[in-house]
Formats: C-alpha cells, sequence, structure tokens
C-alpha cells in the first residue's frame, strides 16, 4: 500500500506532538520556593506574606494560607492577565474593576495606590492623546468605597507644578476631604549628564475641587520612595524619601564615601519636611507610623525608634540576629518591615554565580523592643532543580488581611 | 473521500522527497555539533585541571551550549527555509517545464478544492513531522551530551527548558504552553493560506493577478499589524487575555476566508 | 453530445474565438480543422473546463460542466501530462486510483499493441512514445468523449500508423471523439465530421460522407474552397464564409 509514507508521517506527527506536551513538566510551586522555620514559632508567620522573584522565571507570593503562586505556573491565559507585581495581583481579584485599567490601560501611566482602611485609591497619569508621552500637567485620583462599591474619579489639573522630563508619584495620603501626593520631577541634561530632581507634594480638596503644589526641595540627583513599591497598604501620616545625590552613573568614589542616600522624612498632616541624621542608617516606617531606623556599628545591628519628626532617637535596641546582616553591601538585599509590633527582616543574596546552588534568604523576625530573635527561617529557592533558577530574593514582606 | 487520500498521499510523498532528506542533513549537523561541543568542553575542563585551577568556576554544560551554537541554528533555519521554499513550489511546480501536470491535477474527477486541502494538508503533517522529529533529536542530544562530558560537570536540562535566555529561536518554535503552540503555528498556516490564495489568484489572472495576490499575502501581515495596534490603543477595555484570543481568532478567519477565495477560483477562474 | 455555443475568448486585445458553435455528438470521429493559432487548444482547454469560459456556453450532454464530467471525458493533449519521473507502470497506477473509469485490462491490451514497457520512466522515452502512452492513458477510461489536440505532431510515419489503427478498432467504437489536427491528409479517411475554424469563428461544419455522397466533394476540396476565397472566385464560385 503505497500509503505507507502519509500514514507513518501522520502518526509520527500526531504522536510526536501529544508527546511534546505530555512531557510539559507541571512544575511544582512549593519547591520553587521552600519557607523552613529554624528556629521560634511558625505563628509569627500567620498572615504574613512575602513577595519576590526567582531569576530568571517568575515573580511569586508566599503567604501563610495558600503557600506559593508564581506568575510563571498560572495557566497561560490567566497568567497573561495576571498583574506583575504581586500584591496589586492579590488586589486585583478582589477589586477588578478599579485595579484593572491600571494594569491593562496603555494610555495610564506611573500609578500608585494606596490601601486605606475602607477605601482604596489610585493616583496616576495618562498619556497626551496624539502620543505616548504622559501629560504630567493632570493628575488623576480614583477612589473607590470597599463597602458602597462607589468610585470617584477626579481630574485634577497642577497648577504651577515643577516642570521636567520624568514625573513620578512617590507618596499618597488621604484623610478626607483632603488627599495628599507626593511627586517627585526629574530632568537631565544630557550634556553634563547630571540629573536634577524636585520633591514637591500636592494638596487635593474633594470637595472644594481646590488644588495648590508646593515644592519641597530641589536638588541633583533623585528621590525615592524608601520602599520602592507603588502600593502601600496602610495609610501613613508620614512618608520616608530616599534622596540619592549623585548620578547612577558616578563612580561611589566621586560621591564621598557615602554609598547610602540621605533620607528625608515627610509629615503628611503636620507638613513637615525634615532631613534625618544618620546618613548609615535605613530608615523605615512602623506599622503605626512610628519612624525607626537600621544600623550597622561593628558587629552590631542596633534599631533605633525616633519621634515623630526623626530628630529625637526615642529608643534604641541591638538586635540578637543570628544571621549576618548587612545593609550596605552591594550584593546583600535586605527587605525590612514592622508586622504586630515585630520587626521582619529578609536577607537575600543577588550574588549570580553560575552553577552554584542558589544563594537563600535568610529570614528573622525581632521583638520591637527588646531586640531578640522571635524567629530565625531560611527560604530555599528551587529546590528540586526544575527551573535552572540562579537567584531568588525577597522584595516586600506585609500582612495578608491589610487586602 | 478514498481520492482526497490518494491525493494527500501522493502531495506527501512530493513534499517528502524534500523534507526528509533536509531532516537528515539536520540530524547530522546538529550531531555533530554536540559531539564536537562536548568535546570540546571536555578539553577545556582538562587544560584547567593541568593548570591546577579551581574546576568549579568554570560552568556546567548542558544542552544550552549546543543549541546556542550559530552551526546548530542554521540548521533550523534550514528546515524553516525549506518550508518557505516549498510553500511557493508546491504549486508553480505543477506549470513548469513541458509536461504540466497541473493539467492532470484540474482534470481529476474530484472538487478541485481537493488540491488546495491536500497541498495545505501536506504543510500540517510535514510541519508536525518536523517539529517531532526535532524534538526528538533534542532527546538523542541529551544523552550523547551526557554520555560525553565529563562526570560531574553535566546538567541535565529539561528539554522544555532549552531555551537559553536570549535565543529567540527556540522560544518561538518550541512554545510550551498550547495555547501559544496553537497560536504560533496557526499564524504560520494562516500566512501559508495567504500565501496560496495569492498565488492561486497570480494563477487565474496573469500580471494583474500577480499584484492583487502579492497584496492579498502582504495584507495579511499588514492587517495583523494594524490589528495588534488597534488592540493597543483599545486596552482600556480588552485584557491581555482577550487580546491574544482575538489574534488568534484572527488567525483562523484568515484561513476559513483564504480556503473559500481559493476554493471559488479554482472551481471557477483558473487556468493552466 | 457536446455543444459548444457563442464562445468567445480574447488574449489581451488580441480576439481568438470570435463566436465558436458547435457539436461532437457520440459515436462519430469529428475533426477540427485550423492553422496554428486558430484557437483549436484553447476550444480543447474551454471543453475540459481548463480554461473558463467566460462568454458562452459549453454544455455536455445538455448539462454544464461539473467534476464528475472528468469521469466522461478524456483529453489527451499533444504533451505528456504526467510526471516524468514516474515510470509508465506509476502513471497507470496513478489513473486507476483516481478515475472510476479506468479500464485496466484496456490499458495492458493497448500497452501491448504500442510495444510500450511498464517499466520505462516517461522522460527517457522518444517522441514518439510519449505520443503512444497519452493515448494509452486517455483510451483506457471508458469515457464517452475523447478530445485529442495534435495527435500526430512531430510523430513518425510508423507510429503514425499505429495511431491511425486505434482509430479504426473499437477503443473509440460509439465515443464521441474530437482531433484537432491541421494535417489532414492523416486523418481523412478516418474522420466522419469536419469542423473548418478560421479567425476565431467555425466557417464549415460537415459530415464527411454526405459531401462526399452528395457534392462528389473530398474534405480537402471544401478546405480549399473555405480557405481560399480568391482562388475560388477564379473559379467563378461565390465566396461562402458563413454557409453549411
Amino acid at each position: 500500500m503505497h500509503k505507507k509514507k502519509l500514514l507513518i508521517s501522520s502518526l509520527i506527527a500526531v504522536f510526536g506532538i501529544i508527546i511534546y506536551f505530555v512531557s510539559i513538566p507541571t512544575i511544582n510551586e512549593e519547591d520553587l520556593v521552600k519557607l523552613t522555620v529554624e528556629a521560634g514559632d511558625e505563628k509569627l508567620l500567620d498572615d504574613v506574606y512575602f513577595n519576590g522573584y526567582l531569576y530568571d522565571y517568575s515573580l511569586f507570593h508566599w503567604d501563610s494560607y495558600e503557600g506559593v503562586t508564581a506568575n510563571e505556573t498560572l495557566p497561560y491565559l490567566e497568567g497573561l492577565d495576571a498583574a506583575e507585581d504581586q500584591s496589586l495581583r492579590i488586589l486585583q481579584k478582589d477589586y477588578p474593576d478599579f485595579i484593572n485599567p491600571l494594569l491593562y490601560d496603555t494610555n495610564i501611566n506611573l500609578y500608585y495606590v494606596l490601601n486605606s482602611g475602607n477605601r482604596l485609591l489610585s493616583g496616576y497619569f495618562e498619556n497626551y492623546e496624539d502620543n505616548y508621552y504622559v501629560d504630567a500637567s493632570t493628575v488623576h485620583l480614583n477612589i473607590l468605597n470597599k463597602e458602597t462599591n462607589e468610585e470617584i474619579s477626579e481630574k485634577v489639573e497642577r497648577e504651577n507644578y515643577p516642570e521636567g522630563d520624568q514625573v513620578d508619584i512617590v507618596g499618597l495620603y488621604e484623610e478626607y476631604p483632603v488627599v495628599k501626593i507626593l511627586y517627585t520631577t526629574t530632568s537631565w541634561n544630557s550634556e553634563y549628564s547630571v540629573e536634577k530632581s524636585n520633591l514637591s507634594v500636592g494638596e487635593y480638596n474633594l470637595e472644594t475641587k481646590n488644588y495648590k503644589e508646593t515644592s519641597l526641595l530641589n536638588d541633583n540627583g533623585n528621590f525615592y520612595d524608601y520602599s520602592s513599591n507603588f502600593y502601600k497598604a496602610k495609610n501613613n501620616k508620614i512618608q520616608i524619601i530616599n534622596y540619592y545625590p549623585y548620578n547612577v552613573y558616578d563612580e561611589p568614589e566621586e560621591t564621598n564615601g557615602s554609598n547610602g542616600p540621605t533620607s528625608y522624612l515627610y509629615h503628611f498632616v503636620e507638613d513637615t519636611f525634615i532631613p534625618l541624621k544618620d546618613s548609615m542608617a535605613k530608615y523605615f516606617i512602623g506599622n503605626d507610623n512610628q519612624v525607626f531606623s537600621l544600623t550597622n556599628e561593628g558587629e552590631e545591628l542596633i534599631l533605633r525608634q525616633y519621634n515623630q519628626t526623626g530628630e529625637k532617637v526615642e529608643q534604641e535596641t541591638v538586635l540578637d540576629n543570628e544571621f549576618p546582616i548587612s545593609l550596605y553591601e552591594e550584593d546583600q538585599y535586605p527587605i525590612v518591615e514592622v508586622i504586630n509590633d515585630r520587626l521582619f527582616i529578609a536577607q537575600s543574596a543577588t550574588d549570580e554565580i553560575s552553577d552554584q546552588k542558589i544563594l537563600p534568604t535568610d529570614l528573622q523576625v525581632f521583638d520591637l523592643h527588646s531586640g531578640e530573635s522571635l524567629l530565625t527561617g531560611k527560604i530555599d529557592y528551587d529546590t528540586a532543580s526544575e527551573v535552572n533558577a540562579l537567584e531568588g530574593y525577597i522584595d516586600s514582606i506585609g500582612k495578608m488581611s491589610d487586602f | 473521500m478514498k481520492k482526497f487520500i490518494s491525493l494527500l498521499s501522493f502531495e506527501m510523498n512530493r513534499f517528502l522527497k524534500f523534507l526528509v532528506p533536509t531532516l537528515l542533513v539536520t540530524a547530522v549537523v546538529q550531531i555533530f555539533v554536540t559531539i564536537f561541543s562536548s568535546l570540546k568542553y571536555n578539553n577545556e575542563l582538562e587544560k584547567i585541571i593541568a593548570q591546577g585551577e579551581q574546576l568549579e568556576t568554570i560552568p556546567n554544560f548542558s544542552l544550552q551550549d549546543i543549541t546556542g551554537n550559530g552551526i546548530y541554528q542554521l540548521s533550523i533555519m534550514l528546515i524553516v527555509l525549506v518550508f518557505v521554499f516549498y510553500s511557493f513550489f508546491i504549486w508553480y511546480r505543477e506549470w513548469l517545464g513541458k509536461n504540466t501536470f497541473i493539467y492532470r491535477l484540474l482534470m481529476l474527477p474530484t472538487n478541485r478544492t481537493y488540491l488546495l486541502l491536500t497541498k495545505s494538508l501536506v504543510f500540517l503533517i510535514g510541519g508536525l513531522l518536523a517539529f517531532s522529529f526535532q524534538f526528538g533529536l533534542y532527546f538523542i542530544e541529551l544523552k550523547i551530551a551526557e554520555w560525553l562530558v565529563m562526570d560531574g560537570h553535566y546538567t541535565l536540562l529539561n528539554i522544555h527548558n532549552v531555551q537559553p535566555l536570549y535565543d529567540l529561536v527556540q522560544s518561538l518554535l518550541f512554545p510550551t504552553t498550547l495555547f501559544q503552540f496553537i497560536s504560533r503555528y496557526s499564524f504560520a498556516f494562516a500566512a501559508l493560506m495567504s500565501l496560496f490564495v495569492g498565488i492561486i489568484i497570480e494563477r487565474s489572472f496573469g500580471l494583474k493577478g500577480l499584484i492583487i495576490g502579492a497584496s492579498y499575502f502582504i495584507g495579511f501581515f499588514v492587517l495583523y499589524a494594524l490589528l495588534d495596534s488597534l488592540l493597543y490603543s483599545a486596552s482600556f477595555i480588552l485584557r491581555p487575555s482577550q487580546e491574544a484570543i482575538i489574534m488568534m481568532v484572527y488567525q483562523f478567519l484568515v484561513i476559513g476566508i483564504s480556503t473559500f477565495i481559493s476554493h471559488l477560483l479554482l472551481k471557477n477562474k483558473i487556468k493552466i | 453530445m457536446i455543444e459548444v455555443k457563442d464562445v468567445y475568448k480574447k488574449y489581451g486585445k488580441k480576439k481568438v474565438l470570435n463566436g465558436i458553435n458547435f457539436t461532437i455528438p457520440k459515436g462519430k470521429i469529428s475533426s477540427l480543422i485550423g492553422i496554428n493559432g486558430a484557437g483549436k487548444t484553447t476550444i480543447l482547454n474551454h471543453i475540459m473546463n481548463l480554461l473558463p469560459v467566460t462568454s458562452g456556453e459549453i454544455l455536455i450532454d445538455g448539462e454544464k460542466f461539473s467534476p464528475k464530467d472528468y469521469e466522461k471525458l478524456s483529453f489527451i493533449p499533444d504533451a505528456a501530462i504526467m510526471l516524468p519521473e514516474m515510470k509508465i507502470r506509476e502513471a497507470m497506477d496513478f489513473m486507476q486510483e483516481f478515475y472510476d473509469t479506468w479500464n485496466e485490462e484496456r490499458a495492458q491490451e493497448i500497452l501491448t499493441f504500442f510495444r510500450l514497457n511498464e517499466k520505462d520512466k516517461i522522460n527517457t522515452l522518444s517522441k514518439g512514445n510519449v505520443a503512444k502512452v497519452n493515448l494509452l492513458l486517455g483510451l483506457s477510461l471508458d469515457v464517452d468523449y475523447v478530445l485529442m489536440d495534435e495527435p500526430f505532431s512531430g510523430i513518425d510515419i510508423f507510429t503514425r500508423e499505429q495511431i491511425a489503427e486505434v482509430f479504426t478498432s473499437y477503443l473509440v467504437e460509439d465515443k464521441g471523439v474530437l482531433i484537432t489536427t491541421h494535417e489532414i491528409h492523416e486523418i481523412e479517411f478516418l474522420v466522419d465530421r469536419v469542423i473548418l475554424m478560421d479567425e476565431g469563428i467555425v466557417l464549415r461544419e460537415f459530415n464527411v460522407e454526405e459531401v462526399r455522397e452528395n457534392e462528389g466533394r473530398s474534405i480537402v476540396d471544401i478546405m480549399r474552397e473555405v480557405y481560399m476565397p480568391y482562388a475560388d472566385e477564379l473559379n467563378h464560385h461565390q465566396p461562402n464564409r458563413l454557409g453549411k
């Protein structure tokens, strides 16, 4: 029968395809990110979540309820729709109509989301109609009442706003009827490869529809939100802005020694803007608007709590850390968060050495007042070597019930 | 139906005359590269041992080191080229030379659309055949490399992870989800069917037909790009998954419309 | 009966067929005669639906053309229409596969008669043998109509005689045969009907037997009359371009 060749070709074709798809491995998420508690009470991790990235595979989310979720292991179409930012992905599930435009509308840029109790706020910019440039003259505010599901949309004309090449929102605060927005506007001068940035705060009254904007600081360099997320799970009265005085392209030697930023504390309600003095400290905000800092001093790790203006140290504790925590090394990536009056520190390594086992993230939980170590743990990545990952790190810690 | 299978078998045999030698050449080239790369790696390891340096500084050998090789990539492009070539040749060959076989094909006592269907089906079957063949080759290469490379320095990569970070070819041709697979290969198939319409238009209308036919074929790509950009601007109402589905529907629509147009032309307009 | 009605065909500006009308009845051998380029091949292509009819109508047994008519009509053009790398046997298998009307017995008879070897590849055959293969493939179908385009062109005399024998055999009995040629003397004594073409129209369509009996004239006589009107004038005949 001379239809042999057709038959054989068809069989190979069909079976080949079937075998190909059947043999696609299902990745076990639990092997991708494995959290082990080595000492202390596991219950401390109840309601806690970690977001991170497994390089070069997928963003992931771990929480005590559902374990690991990774964007890459979602079904393909779901994965296409899933938000890159893991916190926004969680929010998206509960408030899709609010979050989806931010994620999918290519017209909407530079958004910042605030989760404030029973309200969700987003501040963002849109592109000009004709082109892809961001219209910095108008800031948009969307406010969703979680209970009534009512959404307010405000288009706010910024008068007297600082001109520049790039604008970003680095803080958001609301106390009805006032919404306050912290902006950073950067301009770069290509001749000298110097960036100049402006930090300004805008205040909008939802009832009177009045808006005014004040400049806080102008300088060479850049301003960033201290926690580098564009999603804030709490409506903090204060915001810490890190200021990087040098251009990214400069060598560290040119910056007179200091590797770290200087930090500023802005109080939304008091409207105070104060530099934080210790340039070697890593400042952060606690779960109840407290101002904290962490410093390496010699072998010790010191936790300090400040008053509301950040000028006076109210408490100083030495942390009883089991694993070394380095705040300044380039390849160390510590994330610090206060949850339920406890200090969580996750220290990831971002040093890529191919073929070595991936360096795990060290997890430590301390008592905020005594500095006592309450829990030590490790987060191991790609333990079954399924995805050929090179490194893994945690980039945010939070509380699931904040959502 | 029986005549359809006969015709399909006939076309398939003609296609296999091109495809099988190409696949064999590809196999030979790839296995050669596999053996060569593995042995070269072993050599480098031995040099390092002789110099007394740390073995940990050199990364492990894996399938990615083979698939990243330029000649290896060329061998895959060769298969693609043969497909592109044959997508033109499969029609124009019937008019070539003195003994024009198109007479015989057009005079077959069957629905002329069988000509279109069989000529496109051989690409479908041939394409999946080449795909499966390459997949099997990966597996063989895996085993050869494992066998040759010095113990302890070989990383077994899952075949589906044979996607070196920046390798476009592999990640394009061997996607890991069914949706992506159907989406990409139906794009190729839609392009093929559009080309067939173009060719049939040219064969039916001469010079005028060349312009119309070429426009139809190019039009497929132009419309695709336009649709893509339209969806981008309409992003405020559509989710990425919906956009992906729309693009795939477009491809299937093109396949359907192209088939219909070709059917009409073959029935009423084509000439020898 | 095959009916060709008012068929027009233009190639660019050139009018090849200018309103062609004729019929091909079953059981008779008809000959379409015209000079080279007169449009004979074009008409055959039209009848076989290898060239779509844009103006006019062609009916096969009273109906418009449909693919199943390929089991009723056999076309034998003047070049091989099989893949040249095929062996004769493979070509026969191909025909057998696709045509229900393929008659293997008859094919074997013709094979023997023409002294062809099944195992020969078509592209190794001489022109005469290729013509024989064409005939073999065309005549082994149990069809109602056989159309042949210039079956004698470029063929040596011995092959021609063999081919001519076919026309007198049972192989073409009760089929409707249409032969196109410009060499009338080869088939003068074989054909039943003649259709004379020139400048895109049928000049005269007649029954050979009738004309011989009633007018005492041969095909060549008629042709001379139809194609050379000035010569006719010299002979004091009226030019009759449209008569029957």
